[in-house]
């Protein structure tokens, strides 16, 4: 009779590991490089509109593998772009007046910048049009490759948060502006700002464009 | 003991079966979601329909039936497409509840691609999900009289246009199946 028990208690573990298993396969991935960007919920309440574009692993990887062997320059461009992501998270506020956000509304954001492996690429201030871009990239270990970027866009009236998580290619960090719900933020990084191959990137500083 | 380790072999076997069966049991209730959906769009800001044609057999008053030569012009196969004509979305200011209710009622496996939430240029809601060998598209918009809720399938270069620029072609293809039901009418 106990042996019974003890055999249908090993049965019932195993149901309950491989079902766990079975859910666990499905569940998201979170990398490092990936932002809580729904830190900034909160603010929802005092835009006046709200704009979310989420491009997760799961949707990335629905992108036909055909059409990505398409020799279109077109489809071409997409591959190179999408090899190696595995997620577009892209967050904007808009409001009515100025002033209606401030740095303690985006604290949680900086903070999670703030976490080891992210470092300042590169800071676009533009006086005349009080716009601040920041762009953050997380690295790996050695440093030498990016595996996430972050965009912080300030504007009097508008916020927008992009986290780009994967291997990125840094030169064709423009080429992703105006695709995948990822604004234009006017984003050139010249050769200075590049970072060399095999190197880790240094913590930026402060650029500014007229 | 032996006997016993068959007999696990035997449960580990069957639960391969039928883990992956649950879920096709769950596409059954995948089919309910559209209707679920607008259902909770009546029900949240309190509208009905008005002067549209039935499907009867699905109680959704609100959904207009297209012919088969409308939708075979358009570049999506199939669609379900439900409009709310001259109601008031505006009696509830609570666009962030709302959203929140509506991604309780998709299964996870709807991955939200866009959220527009405005309180002025309304809502707009894009959920997508892989269905084989198309994408299954759910666009719902709220406006401050009207409203849409639109399930299509889309090809993979269809799809692909959507990934690239969601907010435009979301517009697009939501226009294009209105403007279609309108003209069918």
């Amino acid at each position: 009779m106990n042996n019974n028990k003890h055999t249908l208690l090993k049965l019932l573990s195993l149901a309950l590991v491989i079902c766990g298993a079975s859910l666990a396969t499905r569940a998201q991935t979170r990398y490092p490089a990936q932002l809580q960007i729904e830190s900034l919920e909160p603010l929802a309440v005092k835009a006046n509109q709200i704009v979310d574009v989420n491009l997760d692993e799961r949707l990335l990887r629905l992108i036909p593998v055909g059409l990505m062997h398409s020799t279109d320059p077109d489809a071409k461009n997409i591959k190179e772009i999408v090899a190696g992501l595995k997620g577009v998270y892209v967050k904007n506020f808009e409001f009515n007046n100025e002033g209606e956000y401030g740095e303690a509304d985006i604290a949680a954001i900086r903070t999670q910048l703030r976490a080891p492996g992210w470092v300042r690429f590169v800071n676009v201030i533009n006086k005349k049009e009080h716009k601040n871009v920041e762009v953050y990239l997380m690295t790996g270990t050695t440093g030498a490759r990016v595996e996430g970027l972050a965009i912080l866009a300030a504007e009097p009236k508008e916020l927008t948060v992009v986290n780009i998580v994967g291997i990125i290619d840094i030169e064709k960090l423009s080429k992703l502006e105006g695709q995948f719900g990822i604004p234009d933020l006017g984003i050139e990084p010249d050769d200075a700002d590049k970072p060399e191959a095999k190197k880790p990137e240094k913590p930026a500083t402060a650029t500014k464009k007229p | 003991m032996r006997h016993s380790t068959r007999n696990l072999l035997l449960v580990a076997c069957l639960l391969f079966v039928f883990v992956p069966s649950l879920e096709a049991a769950g596409a059954t209730k995948e089919a309910a979601e559209y209707h679920t959906v607008v259902k909770l769009i009546e029900s949240y800001y309190h509208v009905k329909h008005r002067g549209v044609p039935m499907l009867a057999n699905l109680s959704l008053k609100t959904a207009k039936v297209l012919s088969a030569d409308v939708r075979k012009a358009m570049r999506f196969g199939d669609f379900k497409l439900a409009i709310f004509e001259d109601q008031d979305f505006t009696t509830r200011d609570g666009f962030i509840e709302f959203h929140r209710l509506l991604r309780q009622t998709l299964e996870p496996d709807w991955s939200t691609l866009l959220a527009v939430r405005g309180r002025d240029e309304g809502q707009t809601y894009t959920f997508v999900k892989d269905a084989g060998e198309r994408y299954k598209v759910l666009i719902v918009v709220i406006a401050e009289r009207d409203g849409t809720v639109l399930e299509v399938d889309l090809n993979r270069e269809e799809f692909v246009k959507l990934l690239k620029d969601p907010e435009q072609e979301t517009k697009n293809i939501n226009d294009e199946a209105t403007r279609a039901a309108n003209e069918d009418n």
